[in-house]
Parts: structure tokens; C-alpha cells; sequence
């Protein structure tokens, strides 16, 4: 598939944060000195990428990526709740490993949440959400329990912290991130 | 909080090219066989640190539009300096930088 240099640039230019315009405008005046179309379409490309580069760094590209995180938690949990409906395939002592596996990513879930409550008001927001997720999770699958009888008690409180496990798993990715792209703290 | 990391061997190459003289991003590209995804994110970067400084130029034919010209600051050749005497070994290798 070969996209026009004009396509990617019109991508470019809808992504790219608002403070790096001049620097669409910079690399537009750049394209117009390059005559071959495949080298064109390369070099476009490339700027198209290091507007999603700046993008992902930018405050607003960060908020983004914690309401996709919030949007994959909310799916996650989902699942979560339709397999607690649905599934009868664990025994025991393989949920009590599962629950030995995750509890100690909830205790990091925790300090991470705590240590963002200093950061970016996208992943506070996340951080915050993840909380009463995790809560609300916990609660309920803990004392549901005796409805869903062939569920054994491991098996509900495993999926809980499963639960609370991708949580962890997407904060951390947000914290990683934020730590990378920042532009701030970001090495050149 | 502020982390100090040797800068990436793209970045010496194109500290390199510009202790040389002021430079058009597309030049650079070339000089330094970077694509512009890499390239330019590596611009900015030092643009926001304050390492260059970027002014845009008139053009030489008729028809073109204005080009952005990036030329080192004095700050920023001091630390063009101390990268590539930190990389001189890959990056003279590479390049035939001395400095």
C-alpha cells in the first residue's frame, strides 16, 4: 500500500500537539525539496511518526492513554464478571497459585497508585478509578461467593486479584510511559 | 526529577554533523542516514533543552516555501563537545568525527 506524502501529512497534522506546529510546518517545507515520490512517501511517513511520538509524550497523549487503559480495564472486568457467570474449568489449588502469583502485583498496584497520586491528572484519574475497581472487584466476588456454588472460595478471590492484576499491569504501563516520553525528564 | 543519560549514538550523529555547520533537516537526514521518525523527535528534544536553536530561512529558488535551519547554541556545542568525547570511539568509527 503506498499512502501519499498529502495523506500522512494530513494525519500528521491532526495528531501533532498543538506546541510542535512550527515543526509541521518545518518538516512540510522539507518535503517540497525531496523529488523522488518513494523517498517522499518515506520521509512523510517518518513525520508522521514522530507526531505519534510527540503525541504519546504530550499531557493530552498521556490523559489518552489512561482512558484506554480505564476503557481496557473496564473490558477486563467485564470478562472478569461473565466468567464468574460461566466458568466452572479451575480447581482449587490452581486458583490458590494464581492468587499467590498476583497478590503481590496488587501490593505494587497499590504503591504505584499512591506514588501517581503526584502525577499526571489523566493517571491520577486512573489511579483513582483503578481503586474502586479493585474494591468494588474484591467485594463482590468475596461475598457473592455462597450464590455461585460450584465456584470455589480460591478460585473467586484468585479471579479478583486477577482482576486487580491487569490493572496493575496497564498502570504500570502508564507509569513506564510517562517515564520515557516525558518530555522533562526525556534524555535527547 | 531530571535523569542524565549519555545521549544515543543517533543523537551523537547528529551533534556531529551540526559542530560542522548550521544545517536544513533533509541535509541532515542525509549526513547522518537517520530517517525523519527519528530524526526530528531527536530535534525537538534538543530544541526543548536548549541546545538548538531553530530559524527559519528564506529560500535560495522561487516557489519554494521558507526551510527551518538548526544551528547549535553555545550551550549546546558545549555538550556536543563532551558527547562526542564520551562516543568518540563508535562515533568516529562511524562517522570520522574528531573532536
Amino acid at each position: 500500500m503506498n499512502i501519499s506524502p498529502q495523506i500522512w501529512f494530513l494525519w500528521t497534522a491532526k495528531i501533532i500537539p498543538h506546541e510542535r506546529t512550527d515543526w509541521l510546518a518545518a518538516m512540510r517545507a522539507e518535503l517540497e525539496q525531496i523529488a523522488t515520490p518513494s523517498d517522499r512517501s518515506a520521509f512523510a511517513f517518518g513525520c508522521f511518526k514522530a507526531a505519534l511520538l510527540e503525541s504519546a509524550q504530550s499531557r493530552k497523549g498521556l490523559s489518552f492513554i489512561a482512558r484506554g487503559g480505564m476503557a481496557s480495564l473496564i473490558f477486563a472486568g467485564s470478562i472478569a464478571v461473565w466468567l464468574l457467570w460461566h466458568a466452572k474449568m479451575y480447581a482449587q489449588p490452581e486458583a490458590l497459585a494464581i492468587s499467590k502469583v498476583i497478590l503481590p502485583i496488587c501490593l505494587a498496584y497499590m504503591c504505584g497508585a499512591a506514588l501517581l497520586l503526584t502525577s499526571l491528572i489523566g493517571l491520577k484519574l486512573y489511579a483513582a478509578m483503578g481503586f474502586c475497581l479493585a474494591t468494588l472487584s474484591a467485594t463482590y466476588c468475596l461475598f457473592a461467593r455462597p450464590i455461585y456454588m460450584d465456584l470455589s472460595s480460591g478460585f473467586l478471590t484468585a479471579l479478583s486479584f486477577k482482576v486487580a492484576g491487569i490493572m496493575a499491569g496497564l498502570l504500570f504501563f502508564g507509569v513506564f510511559l510517562s517515564w520515557l516520553y516525558n518530555p522533562d525528564i526525556h534524555d535527547a | 526529577m531530571t535523569r542524565n543519560r549519555a545521549p544515543s549514538k543517533s543523537t551523537c550523529f547528529v551533534l556531529s554533523e551540526l559542530c560542522k555547520e548550521p544545517q536544513y533537516g533533509y541535509a541532515l537526514m542525509k549526513a547522518t542516514d537517520l530517517k525523519s521518525g527519528t530524526l526530528y523527535p531527536i530535534l525537538m528534544r534538543l530544541t526543548d533543552r536548549g541546545f538548538l536553536t531553530a530559524s527559519w530561512e528564506e529560500p535560495q529558488s522561487q516557489g519554494r516555501p521558507p526551510r527551518q535551519s538548526y544551528q547549535l547554541t553555545p550551550k549546546g556545542r558545549a555538550y556536543a563537545e563532551e558527547a562526542l568525547t564520551i562516543n568518540n570511539g563508535s562515533t568516529k568509527k562511524l562517522r570520522g568525527v574528531q573532536v
